[in-house]
């Protein structure tokens, strides 16, 4: 059990899993669909995912005292759950560093030539996960899990990949901090830190050099410096191959030529002594090259996870996952509640729509009975609803478990958020009450959509990291949302409608370069989720942009529609990054003439 | 710190005198922006200053503005007159932070390090803040046994313009709401950002060049932020940064009381935008005085100084970025943080000159 304090003041705070302990990323990581299985696997991987669907989390909890409380029995202490995980059929070392803003990312870098910069920068990331590593053998595993013996001949052997003289200040420091005897993990760790303090010194005297001076430290690379270490630290395990498996966590904030790095180190295939692991923004991680220029490649080089891809999944593992985590977070708070019932839908709209299941259950008796009953309401209870609402002017309300899950468009942070507002929201109100028992679907459904509306009110805030020249690409990003969403709408309240619930695109014919860029800010932004589906044609697989659910509430669309995607045809693409009204007139004149050009509906692959 | 007073007076009571009074400064730098508190000090010049070389700094993004050339004009003129050799205009970009770097560095030590005891004047008025930090190290370093005076001039108001609005439409929402129901009703807060605001926007977070700090990985990111009115600007580097813990810097003075207003009131919002995030803590620094807010800084950062991977910016004043900067030579493990605007409100910034004051910075 965590400190549950935070969570009782209000369950749904969203803390950094750095600030957490090993035990509280235990008890609050939830292993169903997080991807563990790929991750743990004896390959290089990507772990792809926008900043708060919980790559961090996935990386802690696969550190050794995490695994350790994993493979402990009941009764048992975590040693022996390690000892079990250290000698069962997969165990693994994780290691993980953090490349947040400024770690790796000098400034100071920018002053050197591109080699320079590389080879230090190598160095650096070597110098830390070294030192993580053995932060991580002090720290995560008990004081006799390894021989005194044995740690010394690791921390003799480690210091001897370096050429002495070049690391002599640092030997002195270690020595005069820690004795290599007694504490051989942190005299080793102390020699990695005083390397990493000399280089840092480097960049801080480069700015400022008297005549020339060149960097007279050691340098380290992957086949003079991580693989034999990693080989050493193997020797700690005797009789057992357990790997290093390095997570790069944050990997989108280094710069490119440190990417190259990470990826060539990804190249090489020592799997039975590192395995890197690196987690990203997809869209941020900017390249694949390695340092030589070849490419990376899948699957011949690493396997690959998206979190966010478990949303568009068919099954609802995504779901699933919230709702476990939610279902922790409450009993962390000591309320006992499920999360359907501490967030419960708007009551009359619920009333409503089981009415509109009956009326569409009679509607396909009298349309001839196409299909299944269930699949017939399925597709359209939720239209019906939406109609019905439009024709007595009244607004969805999004409350409830189940719709706040799929507003959150597969990103954890984005379904705590709004939670931990609302909670908020009643603390303010003093409304105690219902902070044990639910919230209300009023408040929900105030804070829902202020924060729908809010993502729409960013794009004036994304206006001011724009430089002037791009200023046209985001207008045309506004007014194409606006045009697919009123788009939607219209097909969603239209009784008509054959395919009521849709959500997302694909594009017919070449896209004009303006649509390029306006599709490009939009998927950097988060606006819309690019998915691929394999061609009618076969042989290939084609774009498909799926609208943030997010913004539903602001449009007025269905969050919990996945059936079918529009095919717009490129030059009607670009209208509608230009005049809503003609482009909505357009497709709903052309629909009622049962003109296809403008677009037709594709059944989901 | 030695506050002067108003501009006015310092130069009833004979304006800008060299650091020796019985000699002339060796250099003499400032900054020429499109703001008016740049020539403040040129204006200054009005008795007994001289100085063998002097030179102005300019971001070349500004170069171009009519309100930039003219207030270089009034600077070189003056410049022209006190000098015995004028070195002319140096272009540095702040969008560019290594040849920002190497212009400071050729203008500033032109030498490398000079051993003998000169004597510099900087105007550090306009300065960019990471602009600023790159010439204090570089001054530092390249006059060890000098003397180097540092002048700051404050504004007489931020945003006129935009205050002007707010006025206005203050006034016609007073005269179209019905008083009696509804007299607290006020602008919202983003009207109000809309017309109050200084920079915008947001290209990068880095470090400043010299003060890369040291990242541990086994310990947490700590951040210690002194606010501004750019409530935008500090959400961007939180977010950047993911600090475990902010400490919030609480200003306890301005050098006007409009402006320790405005300041406390940016500050309350950003510790309301901060919390759903991260812990905030706040301590008290001064806007005006270095040695205080230096001494607060120190005293926060060694609490922290072996626990944490610590990150400072400042948003505030000039003095308080000096004062950042006396810490961080102290204590070199933390990292100075700068985080480049899209824009700066050219338009609107600022007007007028209000208090002078200078300030020795302290060597080895």
């Amino acid at each position: 059990m965590p400190e549950t304090k935070r969570y009782s003041e209000n369950p749904f705070v969203v803390e950094s899993p750095e600030k957490l302990d090993v035990e509280e990323v235990y008890d609050l990581f939830v292993r169903e669909n997080s991807g563990v299985e790929v991750v743990q696997q004896r390959k290089h991987a990507f772990i792809w995912g926008p900043r708060g669907s919980g790559k961090s989390m996935l990386l802690r909890y696969l550190e050794p005292k995490c695994q350790a409380i994993r493979f402990t029995e009941q009764g048992e202490t975590w040693e022996k759950g390690l000892r079990r995980f250290v000698e069962g059929a997969n165990p693994f070392l994780g290691i993980r560093i953090a490349c947040k803003e400024g770690y790796f990312n000098k400034t100071e870098l920018e002053m050197m030539d591109k080699s320079s910069a590389q080879i230090l920068s190598e160095h650096m990331m070597n110098l830390s996960l070294a030192s993580a590593t053995l932060n991580v053998l002090d720290s995560q595993f008990p004081v006799d899990f390894f021989t005194t013996e044995s740690k010394v001949i690791l921390a003799r052997k480690v210091s001897r990949l370096f050429n002495s003289a070049s690391i002599g200040g640092s030997l002195n420091e270690a020595s005069t901090d820690f004795k290599i005897e007694t504490d051989p993990f942190k005299w080793t760790w102390r020699l990695f830190d005083a390397e990493l303090r000399n280089l840092q010194e480097y960049l801080r005297q480069q700015a400022l050099p008297e005549g020339k001076v060149r960097y007279q430290g050691a340098t380290s690379g992957y086949h003079d410096f991580l693989l034999p270490f990693a080989r050493i630290v193997q020797e700690l395990f005797p009789g057992k191959r357990v790997p290093l498996y390095f997570f790069i966590d944050d990997a989108d904030r280094l710069k490119i030529y440190q990417q190259q790095l990470v990826n060539s180190w990804m190249a090489n295939r020592d799997l039975n002594m590192i395995c890197i692991k690196t987690a990203a923004q997809f869209h941020e991680y900017r390249t694949m090259m390695t340092r030589d220029g070849s490419l990376l490649e899948n699957p011949h080089d690493y396997t690959e996870f998206s979190i966010e891809a478990l949303y568009s999944s068919t099954n609802d593992s995504y779901t699933e996952k919230i709702r476990a985590i939610v279902t922790k977070r409450l009993h962390f708070a000591g309320i006992d509640r499920t999360p359907e019932e501490f967030l419960q839908p708007d009551p009359e709209q619920e009333r409503l729509l089981k009415k509109m299941k009956e009326v569409t259950a009679a509607e396909w008796e009298k349309v001839g009975k196409p299909g299944k009953q269930n699949d017939f309401v399925h597709r359209y209870a939720v239209p019906r609803l939406f109609q019905e609402l439009k024709r007595t002017k009244q607004r969805r309300n999004y409350a409830g478990f189940e719709n706040i899950v799929h507003l959150s468009s597969g990103v954890a942070r984005y379904f705590l958020e709004p939670c931990y507002l609302m909670f908020e929201e009643l603390l303010q109100q003093q409304r105690r009450d219902e902070l044990t028992t639910g919230i209300s679907p009023a408040v929900q459904r105030d804070v829902l959509y202020k924060y729908s509306e809010d993502f729409v009110l960013d794009l004036e805030k994304i206006r001011k990291d724009l430089t002037p020249d791009t200023f046209d690409t985001l207008d045309r990003l506004s007014v194409l949302l606006n045009s697919l969403g009123r788009l939607f709408y219209e097909n969603l309240t239209n009784p008509e409608s054959r395919d009521a619930r849709l959500f997302s695109f694909t594009v017919r014919g070449e896209l004009s370069q303006e649509a390029r860029d306006v599709l490009d800010l939009a998927k950097r932004y988060r606006y819309f989720q690019l998915r691929t589906y394999s061609s009618k044609e076969g042989g290939g697989r084609e774009l498909w942009y799926v609208l943030n659910r997010r913004l539903c509430p602001v449009y007025k669309l269905d969050p919990t529609g996945f059936g079918g995607r529009l095919s717009i045809q490129s030059s009607h693409l670009d209208l509608a990054m230009r005049d809503t009204n003609k482009f909505v007139t357009l497709r709903l004149k052309s629909g009622e003439d049962d003109q296809p050009d403008l677009f037709s509906l594709e059944a989901l692959s | 710190m030695n506050i002067c007073g108003s501009v006015e007076n310092f130069m009833v009571n004979g304006g800008l005198l060299p650091i020796d009074k019985s000699d002339k400064d060796d250099l003499f730098i400032t900054c020429a922006s499109f703001e008016q508190r740049s020539t403040g000090l040129a204006d200054c010049m009005t008795g007994n200053y001289r100085v063998k070389q002097s030179a102005i700094y300019v971001n070349s993004e500004f170069r171009n503005l009519k309100s930039t050339q003219d207030n270089i004009n009034i600077i070189e003129s003056k410049l022209q007159k006190v000098s015995d050799n004028y070195l002319g205009l140096r272009l540095g970009s702040w969008g560019n932070a290594v040849e920002q770097f190497q212009v400071l560095r050729k203008l500033v030590a032109p030498n490398n390090v000079c051993s003998g005891t000169t004597r510099v004047t900087v105007d550090i008025t306009t300065f960019t803040r990471e602009s600023l930090i790159s010439c204090l190290a570089l001054l530092r370093w390249a006059y060890p046994k000098g003397t180097v005076r540092l002048a700051y001039i404050s504004p007489k108001e931020y945003n006129p313009a935009g205050k002007a609005m707010i006025r206005k439409l203050e006034l016609e929402s007073s005269k179209t709401r019905d008083k009696a129901n509804d007299l607290d009703q006020h602008l919202s807060a983003s009207e109000m950002q809309r017309h109050l605001w200084l920079s915008r926007g947001f290209r990068c977070i880095r470090n400043a060049i010299g003060f890369p700090g040291l990242q541990r990985q086994n310990l947490p990111a700590l951040l210690i932020l002194l606010p501004g009115y750019e409530i935008e600007r500090a959400l961007t580097i939180v977010n950047a940064i993911e600090p475990v813990q902010v400490m919030l810097g609480r200003p306890t003075d301005a050098t006007r009381d409009e402006f320790y207003e405005r300041s406390l009131d940016a500050k309350t919002q950003m510790v309301r935008l901060f919390k759903s995030r991260q812990p905030v803590r706040e301590f008290d620094f001064s806007c005006k005085s270095i040695e205080t807010t230096s001494q607060a800084i120190l005293d926060v950062a060694t609490v922290f100084y072996d626990t944490h991977n610590i990150y400072m910016t400042s948003l505030s004043t000039k003095p308080t970025l000096v004062a950042m900067f006396l810490t961080a030579i102290k204590l070199n493990r933390i990292q100075v943080t700068c985080s480049v605007p899209r824009d700066y409100n050219i338009d609107d910034y600022s007007t007028g000159m209000h208090e002078v004051s200078f300030f020795n910075l302290p060597q080895d």
